[in-house]
């Protein structure tokens, strides 16, 4: 802002002095600029008994500013039922959000590239691999990596952390899914093969807010997607004129029996995260 | 209740914690009253490991601890009094990308202000009061050291804490924050309880109607700040020359030697400060 309203003007408009088209652009004004709307705030309350009348349109423009539109987000939270505060505080820091989104979009359009000219179905195992990791990874950044830097404080505040973690990881998990499968279908492959990392996805984030009750949510995402990698890249193996299906289902982990191993962990990761929920109300590092 | 004990706020009985096998508050004792409670002593005496047992960030290992009537241990009475507190942690850390309003606007919501109405003029309020209305829309990595210690122990006040808790709040401040800072508390202090730790025995004299001085972990002296003075009656000399077999003992800008302990041959017994009790009981062997 490089103009400012005048001490007066703003002292008029407070106490409801100014005729409608002056106090319109005063208005307009004060959309835009914070400090004539915090020197307003102060007027206001020094001049209580003259404001009363011009209450209403105060604070109508108050909230204009000060509680902006709820994003998309937050409606959508409100429609399932996650009251606005709440839904407020989930879509909050959308910085950190991002983040991740970005670098696993990058890894899978890396991973399509590679099935669509690469040889081979390196690609495509690459996809189904990379894929679940992203979202474990998505929980440790929206709280910033290394934990919410403002975790103090947040720790001492009476909203049950775990609450607010695990609304994040659904927001997490329903920004990630959907754009995961999007880019499935580009892959050459179809079918079941394209979607072998669905399970592994909700297993490794359900594991992830598990341990980092114990652990702190960055190093539990550290932890998490680190074995996971490890156990793909030790156990998926074929060669060059090998289907995707047959390296991935070189490992248990993509057969049958190991999708259905996942799935009983994410359950049981959920049980044990609830089981400890106070154990994410207290400080752990120093 | 009678008018004691509805002053009292947290009492604290044989507190201990201990981090691995390094213990690191023993047995302390304590009864926090309505005003200002100060806690002095050297880096590493365990101020901040009090403070954040206060804030119910850390669980104490032994002894017992009621805050605001409720047990630190007891996850309902831990809620209740999360709800009643304010805390400014040492090292608070930030949003960066975050505005100081939707910062302040995260922590209200974390301290379930639910209603927006009362969210937003309660955030205008504490801001009002820390000098940072008119910044409420400017990134927080943007802000000076001074502001951004503002807007932290602005999210400290809302709600109106019963019971306030400041880690070191005037490190960094300048004279005028200070001043404004002395203000904010003895306002709050007139109903409400505050514990801060500092370094300061200015601030110690300006504020605090009690003075708890932690030294490795134990409480060296509980008191008001006239009987930390008196504490050291009797062990400040004043001479032309020092003494090396006092405690500690330093130039004063007059050309006297000040000495804490015994006294040099032929030195003379001075008044002591506030500060000449705080360092007579930290010296002690
Ligand atoms: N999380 C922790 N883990 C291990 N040691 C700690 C931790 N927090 C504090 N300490 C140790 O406890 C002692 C007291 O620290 P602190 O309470 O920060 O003291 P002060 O605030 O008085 O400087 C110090 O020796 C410090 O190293
Ligand atoms: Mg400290
Ligand atoms: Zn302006």
């Amino acid at each position: 802002m490089s103009w400012h309203l005048q001490s007066d003007t703003i002292g008029a408009y407070a106490t409801g002095r100014l005729g409608v088209a002056s106090a319109g652009s005063v208005e307009a004004h004060l959309l835009e600029c914070g400090m004539c709307r915090a020197k307003l705030a102060g007027l206001a309350q020094s001049e209580a008994p003259a404001r009363r009348r011009h209450d209403d349109s105060l604070a109508v423009i108050l909230d204009q500013i000060d509680r902006p539109q709820p994003t998309l987000l937050e409606r959508f939270l409100t429609a399932l039922g996650v009251s606005p505060g709440l839904a407020k505080l989930t879509a909050g820091a959308p910085r950190l959000r991002q983040s991740w989104l970005v670098g696993g979009l990058a890894v899978l359009a890396v991973a399509v590239l590679v099935a669509q000219v690469g040889p081979g179905p390196a690609g495509v195992v690459m996809f189904v691999v990379s894929a679940p990791v992203a979202p474990a990874l998505g929980i440790a950044f929206s709280y910033g990596w290394g934990g919410d830097p403002a975790g103090e404080i947040a720790v001492t505040a009476p909203l049950p952390v775990l609450r607010l973690l695990l609304l994040r990881t659904v927001v997490v998990l329903l920004s990630w899914l959907p754009v995961a499968a999007l880019l499935a279908v580009a892959l050459p492959e179809r079918g079941r093969v394209a979607l072998l990392w669905f399970i592994p996805a909700i297993a490794l984030t359900s594991l992830t807010v598990a341990l980092a009750s114990f652990v702190g949510t960055a190093r539990a995402a550290t932890a998490v997607t680190t074995t996971w990698l490890v156990l793909a890249a030790t156990t998926v193996r074929g060669t060059r004129w090998t289907t995707a299906s047959a390296w991935l289902e070189h490992s248990f982990l993509f057969r049958p029996i190991g999708q259905a191993l996942l799935a009983v962990i994410a359950l049981g990761a959920l049980v044990v995260a609830i089981a400890r929920r106070t154990s994410f109300e207290v400080r752990r590092s120093s | 209740m009678n008018a004691t004990d509805t002053a009292v706020v947290a009492r604290l009985a044989g507190v201990g914690k201990r981090f691995g096998r390094r213990a690191v508050l023993h047995g302390i004792d304590l009864t926090v009253r309505t005003g200002v409670t100060g806690l002095l002593g050297p880096n590493g005496a365990g101020k901040t490991t009090l403070l954040r047992i206060l804030a119910t960030a850390l669980r104490p290992d032994a002894g017992e601890l009621t805050v605001l009537g409720d047990d630190v241990l007891d996850p309902d009475g831990r809620y209740r009094i999360r709800q009643r507190i304010g805390y400014l942690p040492q090292q608070p850390g930030f949003h960066e990308w975050d505005t100081v309003y939707d910062f302040v606007n995260h922590v209200a919501l974390l301290q379930e202000i639910n209603d927006s109405r009362r969210r937003q003029s309660e955030i205008l309020r504490v801001l009002d009061i820390m000098n940072m209305a008119d910044c409420m829309h400017q990134h927080l990595r943007w802000l000076s050291g001074g502001q951004r210690h503002r807007v932290a122990l602005a999210q400290a006040l809302l709600g109106d804490p019963q019971l306030l808790l400041l880690d070191e709040p005037t490190v960094g401040l300048d004279p005028y924050e200070r001043l404004r800072f002395r203000q904010v508390v003895s306002e709050v202090a007139r109903k409400n309880a505050v514990v801060l730790s500092t370094h300061s025995t200015d601030d110690v004299a300006a504020l605090c109607d009690e003075v708890v001085v932690l030294r490795l972990g134990r409480t060296a002296f509980t008191g008001c700040p006239a009987a930390m003075i008196a504490a050291a009656d009797g062990h400040v000399w004043l001479s032309d020359a020092p003494g090396p077999r006092a405690a500690t003992w330093w130039r004063a800008a007059d050309g006297h030697y000040r000495h804490i302990g015994d006294p040099p041959p032929g030195a003379d017994l001075a008044a002591p400060t506030l500060e000449d009790g705080y360092l007579h009981l930290v010296s002690r062997s």
